[in-house]
């Protein structure tokens, strides 16, 4: 029982830790991107698969990481306002219900600057210790 | 016609199952599924509790606790074939009508997109005749253990076969999606089947910010075999038996469905509500539901509290055939007739109730719902119970305790 007691201490004190480790998240495009900022709307609905375009008709695409990785949370917290629990809840609504899928996964944030800096139109989420002079944050309003 | 087209998609889906998985070329295909392990337990031990009226079984007469109420598996496989053309074929196993877990299809469609924000579909489609209506079997979707049935019964055909259109437009402040769809379809029951024929709805969904607005107008003509049946004894009755069959006939005539719906979720807490009327000028009657859901987040729990309402607001009586006019057996037959008749009006759903529950969010992609429900039949009403027992006394309450794994993948 006490050993019990012990693992389960543990774990919450593993979870705390986890929670805590936090990665300092940007939101960038390539340097050559068409759009330079996006009202907090705007960025909310183009991750939520509610809009595709922005403006007058300039189209964006959102690329997304890894389920588990500490900067999809932190990207979906702080600049989303919601947990991944409720992003996944609100994708099974589209998904089946024949509303689309959500944004293109790539593995980490070296795949996302790749793929930003050959393709224009996406806009993507990095850990800012792979900022380069590629990219540029799109400033949020 | 929609039936074939519905097989042809499952045949190009397995036709091209094998072919690539990377995420920009076509054809390609994506597999999910959902599902639900749920137990439920009704204090009521004469009538069982269903969450699907068709269903067979269910908890309290059948079993003092059941796991045949909500749990269900889903899957789906969705093909885009170019980048303007995709099918989505979906299938749910959950206990039907005639005891087994048969899958049966929730949509098998072929989605064409006109322009970015315009598409039509042809083949099978849910109805979004409520604010939940379409993603109503994925429970991992929704705060409850199963949506309100004092709004979610107020459609008996769930799905159509047919065409829809969807319009998708956004103004600075808001994103909207208008539908509209056209089509027809049946669903069996122990004794027959209830055909819903020349349906078409019209939905329209506003997203503000936090703010949800949802509103829904639909039309069908119902028939159902059996009171078809009923209704020509009535008329071998003469006159008077003509005039109470043309009053309650339910074939040839149009039923309407509006409906109207609210929520705001701004992030730590969330509320949401819906109204909705259906209309018949038969013994289906006109029948009235809403309910009220609030619930708050802390950290991976969310508590929620919810009211809900069901009446019918036609008359749940009739006098009948005067069977002091008739000499036997013609005397007897009437008041038998007139019997059924009443039972029928007074099957309507008329009810309170209230909901407690949380919700605890395991994983992304799993969450575990305990859930109490307290429910009050009023005016005699069976409440939406099967298998109802000569021991059943309707109008009375009862107590229900679920408790759901609900998971998408």
């Amino acid at each position: 029982m006490l050993k019990r007691l012990n693992m389960l201490g543990a774990s919450v004190l593993l979870s705390v830790i986890g929670h805590a480790a936090t990665a300092d998240v940007l939101l960038v495009a390539s340097v050559e991107a068409p759009f330079t900022r996006l009202a907090s709307s705007e960025l909310t609905d183009i991750y939520l698969g509610r809009r595709t375009q922005i403006g007058k008709g300039l189209a964006v695409i959102p690329l997304d990481q890894s389920g588990n990785s500490i900067e999809r949370e932190e990207f979906y917290t702080r600049y989303i306002g919601q947990t991944p629990a409720q992003i996944k809840a609100h994708w099974s609504r589209l998904i089946f219900t024949g509303r689309g899928q959500p944004p293109q996964t790539l593995s980490d944030s070296r795949a996302v600057i790749d793929r930003l800096v050959s393709d224009n139109t996406t806009l993507g989420y990095i850990n800012a210790a792979y900022f380069d002079d590629r990219l540029r944050v799109v400033q949020v309003e | 016609m929609v039936k074939q087209i519905a097989r042809f998609c499952v045949v190009f889906l397995i036709a091209y199952t094998s072919s690539g998985i990377a995420d920009d070329t076509y054809p390609r295909v994506i597999f999910n599924g959902f599902g639900t392990l749920g137990v439920v337990h009704s204090d009521e031990s004469h009538a069982d509790y269903v969450s699907d009226i068709f269903a067979s079984k269910g908890a309290g007469h059948s079993n003092d606790w059941s796991a045949q109420v909500d749990s269900r598996l889903g899957l789906q496989a969705t093909l885009h074939v170019t980048p303007k053309i995709t099918s989505v074929v979906q299938v749910a196993s959950e206990k039907r009508y005639d005891g087994s877990y048969a899958p049966g299809i929730e949509w098998a469609n072929i989605q064409y997109d006109l322009t970015p924000n315009l598409n039509v579909r042809v083949g099978r489609m849910v109805q979004g005749t409520f604010m939940a209506s379409e993603h109503r079997k994925i429970n991992y979707a929704t705060p409850w253990v199963r949506p309100p049935q004092e709004v979610y019964r107020l459609i008996p055909v769930a799905y159509f076969d047919g065409v829809d259109m969807r319009y998708q437009y956004a103004t600075d402040a808001t994103t909207n999606e208008l539908r509209l769809g056209y089509g027809g379809g049946s669903v069996d029951y122990p004794t027959g089947s209830i055909d819903a024929s020349d349906s078409w709805g019209l939905s329209h969904r506003t997203q503000w910010g936090a703010t949800t607005l949802f509103a829904s107008y639909g039309e069908l003509k119902v028939s159902v075999d059996e009171l078809s049946q009923f209704f020509d004894i009535y008329r071998s009755f003469g006159p008077p038996g003509e005039l109470i069959a043309n009053r309650y006939e339910v074939e040839g005539k149009r039923s309407s469905v509006i409906s109207l719906g609210v929520g705001y979720d701004p992030g730590p807490w969330f509320v949401m509500g819906e109204w909705a009327r259906s209309t018949s000028s038969s013994v289906l009657g006109d029948n009235e539901g809403s309910y009220l859901t609030a619930g708050y987040r802390i950290a991976s729990w969310t508590p929620f509290v919810g009211i809900s309402r069901a009446r019918v607001t036609s008359n749940t009586s009739e006098e009948g055939l005067n069977a002091a006019l008739y000499p036997s057996p013609f005397a007897e037959g009437a008041v038998l007739l007139n019997d059924i008749l009443n039972d029928v009006l007074a099957s309507g759903m008329q009810q309170r109730g209230v909901t407690l529950g949380t919700r605890w969010d395991l994983r992304p992609g799993m969450a575990l719902t305990a859930q109490y429900d307290y429910i009050d039949m009023r005016s005699g009403s069976p409440g939406g119970l099967i298998n109802q027992q000569p021991k059943f006394d309707p109008g009375g309450h009862i107590n229900l305790f679920s408790l759901a794994l609900d998971f998408v993948f």
